[in-house]
């Protein structure tokens, strides 16, 4: 008989993670066997113990018959009504070439080129998500490149002709830069208009410089410093409020480093978020040095301890902050009773493409967000003048169809992370290549399982 | 009649512009709702997914302003911030010679009682005499109440109050909106459960009022409209627990109730289970069923866990819900924004309201 369960040993301790409960329960090990008997149609000597678990819902088969995501039928509802942020892409230039960029040429089909949005299709895009934003409470408009700064211009222009022609709706501006170009007029205008930043930096000069280099190949370290000291020293009030930082991990950097950077004078007080470097459409793999992953663990484990009271918060690293929340959140939906699994149900992961961060390319071209390739045929979903290619959200939203069968006995279906991005193969989306992201969710859903379990056993308690 | 200007409009005024021809005195000739809000150039039923309603939406306050006697300032789904875009439209009003109707709540502190005092009007307050003690109400009272206070209530009880008066009864009837008077509608005694009387008191009191009501108008039917929500939303969302209806009904036993709920994939399990809820805490089930034109934003909600945020949906994706999940359930579910499906709520209420005229021997 097929279950849908997760079964694991941990610290001498017994676990079930049951999908249609969305539970997990501590077992004994004679337990334990009996379930590995029972679930493999061998002769089990005493059923009391399963049977319990049979008549509180546990251990029975999937009931999953078909995969279709709940928000299919009101996909044109969200996106004509309730479009949450715009995120332009105002250039494609960029004054730096880092190593990582997705246009360094380093993925399928992305390369730099001089390519700007001109103000008609921005304002054009503007109008587009006012238009389709009636049932937002809030609505943020970011600015991307390229290196967005390089079309100072017409971000003015957009900010200005938002602030002039749009009333009544709570707007915020953000921008995602390399910080190098900022001087005293731009903060200037970002502080009169309140737009948040988030600067991009990697780490002390070393790592910084080993990926994010200048357009001359020099490292960019001291220039992107110098702005954010200067951000920091003149404007501290919206240093304080406005600047984030968003540091990308090179996978064979040395962890410890990036945290003694983190606590440094200059970013003790700031939210720094971090990400991998993105292999969606790398054209090469990326590769964890054996010292990054034994760093990185290192740092997780210093980080549960200091949940666990044991270490000093101030030893744990901030870079592990987001994660933690995810673990957290994880573990607190497992207290709650789950809803019944449905017979038909899509599995966790995407979102409704471009409802949450619709992005717009220079000319005009709409995509789910900009970490997806906007050379992807199968990723478009519509331009700002012909509106939304409602059919092809929908085909990304229900992404979990390339792997039905799979997806119908996962026991990952409601933890999952994959979405249309990971199935993305610029021309089609690929049943192939979702199923190597499946591999590593479902590797990435055990460790987290395992990291929760044993912070319960050790006494910690989610909240 | 006098000419209005509605304004700044969203679905929160929605019903009253589907059922504009029950207003008393008014007729609605603008409809104008800040650039902001996506409206600009649609017709105004696009905001809860009805039919259309024949009146496009502007964003130009002073033009509308030039062909109408009366602006309706409204309450809006949106946050609005009031010195942006309420205070100097109100001044333009005055200016321009205007009637204002604030039919929002105005803080006195912020507008200062000068200008308070140029646009309010004396809330119409029912006297009646609180002797406090309960009385019987010989009228038909049929309950109105939602999981949520924005589960589309008042589009049921302007639907009901149509469609009763359609059939040629007297209608009296308690809205749940503050400003309920502008259709002819008492508005919910909200003054008597903010006094500072007991719980007990408080029961009572609204037990007398609608004796009052009965007493005066003589009606064939009340219905009564119960602000806010019939039960905690979940753990985080849960305002005052239904202690409101569950006062209210203490006060008058209501001989059948309508409950509006959000669109979902609703199951029969879940409706018996609202409606044991309904019997145990108001002492009577559900009539019927009024699936309102929203499902719950999940997403939304996951970023903003301590408010209730919905998505719109419109009347043919009802009717195909209804279709897929209702059509087996014994359980009657309608729709009360469309119109067809709100006279056929009001035949099934009066049905169930006759057959408590039958002498059982
Ligand atoms: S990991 Fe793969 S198979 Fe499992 S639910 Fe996610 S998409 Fe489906």
């Amino acid at each position: 008989m097929k279950s849908f369960i997760l079964m694991f040993k941990q610290n001498g301790n017994f676990y079930l993670y049951d999908a249609n409960r969305n539970k997990i329960l501590l077992i004994s090990s004679e337990h334990f066997k009996q379930i590995q008997g029972y679930i493999t149609d061998k002769p089990v000597d005493d059923m009391t113990f399963i049977n319990k678990l049979i008549s509180n819902g546990f251990l029975g088969p999937s009931r999953i018959q078909g995969i279709e995501h709940p928000m299919t039928d009101y996909i044109s509802n969200y996106l004509d009504n309730k479009l949450a942020k715009l995120t332009l892409q105002v250039t494609q230039k960029c004054n730096f070439r880092c190593e990582y960029c997705s246009y360094s040429g380093a993925y399928e089909n992305r390369v730099h080129s001089n390519e700007n949005m001109t103000i008609d299709t921005a304002q054009k895009a503007i109008d587009f998500l006012f238009d389709h934003s009636s049932q937002s409470k809030q609505v943020n408009i970011g600015f991307y490149g390229g290196e967005p700064l390089l079309s100072f211009d017409l971000i003015k222009e957009c900010v200005e002709y938002t602030e002039a022609k749009y009333i009544g709706k709570d707007v915020s501006f953000t921008m995602t830069t390399n910080g190098s170009l900022i001087d005293r007029k731009i903060i200037d205008f970002f502080i009169e208009h309140n737009i948040s930043l988030s600067i991009s930096v990697d780490g002390p000069k070393e790592i910084h410089n080993k990926n994010r280099k200048l357009a001359n190949g020099c490292g960019s370290y001291e220039t992107v410093h110098e702005k954010i000291r200067l951000i920091k020293e003149e404007y501290p009030e919206y240093y304080k409020e406005k600047v984030t930082f968003l540091m990308v991990l090179d996978p064979e950097t040395n962890v410890g480093c990036l945290n003694q950077f983190c606590s440094s004078e200059l970013f003790d007080d700031s939210i720094i978020s971090s990400s991998f470097i993105n292999d969606l459409n790398s054209k090469n793999d990326i590769r964890y040095s054996e010292d990054f992953t034994i760093g990185w663990e290192y740092e997780k484990f210093k980080f549960y301890l200091s949940k666990l009271g044991n270490l000093a918060e101030s030893n744990a690293s901030r870079l592990l902050s987001f994660e933690f929340q995810d673990l957290n959140d994880m573990f607190l939906k497992f207290e709650k009773d789950a809803m019944d699994m449905p017979a038909v149900v899509h599995h966790g992961g995407p979102c409704i493409p471009g409802q949450l961060r619709l992005f717009v390319t220079t000319s005009g071209d709409l995509f789910p967000c900009e970490r997806v390739s906007e050379s992807s045929v199968s990723m478009k979903i519509g331009h700002i003048n012909s509106g939304f290619e409602y059919d092809k959200a929908a085909r990304l939203l229900n992404i979990g169809k390339l792997s039905e069968d799979d997806c119908k006995s996962c026991f990952a279906i409601r933890l999952c992370s994959v979405c249309a991005a990971h199935a993305d193969n610029i021309t089609e989306l690929s049943q192939q290549k979702k199923s190597l992201v499946c591999n590593s969710v479902r590797r990435g859903v055990i460790e987290k399982i395992k990291d929760g379990c044993a912070l319960l056993e050790l006494g910690y308690q989610f909240k | 009649m006098q000419k209005v200007l509605v304004y700044p409009y969203d679905r929160e005024f929605a019903p009253c512009l589907r059922h504009r021809d029950m207003l008393e005195g008014y007729v609605i000739d603008r409809v104008v709702s800040p650039s902001g809000w996506g409206l600009n150039g649609k017709d105004a039923g696009i905001v809860d997914g009805g039919t259309k309603l024949g009146l496009i939406v502007t964003d130009d306050f002073s033009d509308g302003l030039k062909s109408c006697d009366t602006v309706f300032l409204v309450d809006s789904q949106h946050l609005i911030d009031h010195e942006q875009l309420i205070k100097p439209r109100i001044i333009e009003a005055l200016n321009a010679k205007k009637n204002v109707l604030p039919l929002l709540p105005l803080s006195a502190e912020f507008f200062g009682a000068n200008l308070l005092s140029a646009i309010s009007q004396k809330p119409d307050i029912l006297e009646f005499d609180p002797y406090y003690e309960m009385n019987k109400i010989d009228t038909p009272v049929v309950g109105v109440i939602g999981i949520a206070s924005d589960a589309d209530k008042f589009y049921i009880q302007l639907a009901l109050r149509q469609e009763f008066k359609k059939l040629g009864y007297k209608v009296s009837q308690i809205g749940s909106r503050p400003y309920s008077e502008l259709f002819g509608i008492h508005s919910f005694p909200q003054y008597i459960f903010n006094a500072p009387i007991s719980e007990t008191e408080k029961i009572k009191a609204f037990n007398c009022f609608v004796k009052a009501i009965e007493d005066r108008e003589k009606p064939d039917v009340i219905i009564l409209g119960v602000p806010g929500e019939m039960m905690p939303f979940n753990d985080r969302i849960y305002t005052d627990f239904g202690l409101l209806p569950f006062e209210v009904f203490q006060a008058i036993q209501a001989d059948a109730l309508v409950v509006s709920i959000f669109a979902e994939r609703i199951s029969k399990e879940y409706l018996e289970e609202i409606n044991y809820f309904c019997r145990y805490r108001f002492g009577l089930m559900a009539d019927c069923f009024n699936l309102s034109h929203q499902i719950i934003d999940w997403i939304e909600m996951g970023n903003r866990p301590r408010q209730i945020d919905t998505c719109t949906i419109s009347i043919s994706q009802i009717e195909e819900m209804k279709n897929r999940y209702v059509r087996d359930f014994k359980m009657p579910v309608f729709d009360a924004i469309d119109s067809n499906d709100a006279s056929h709520m009001a035949e099934l209420l009066i049905r169930k309201l006759q057959s408590y005229s039958l002498q059982e021997v």
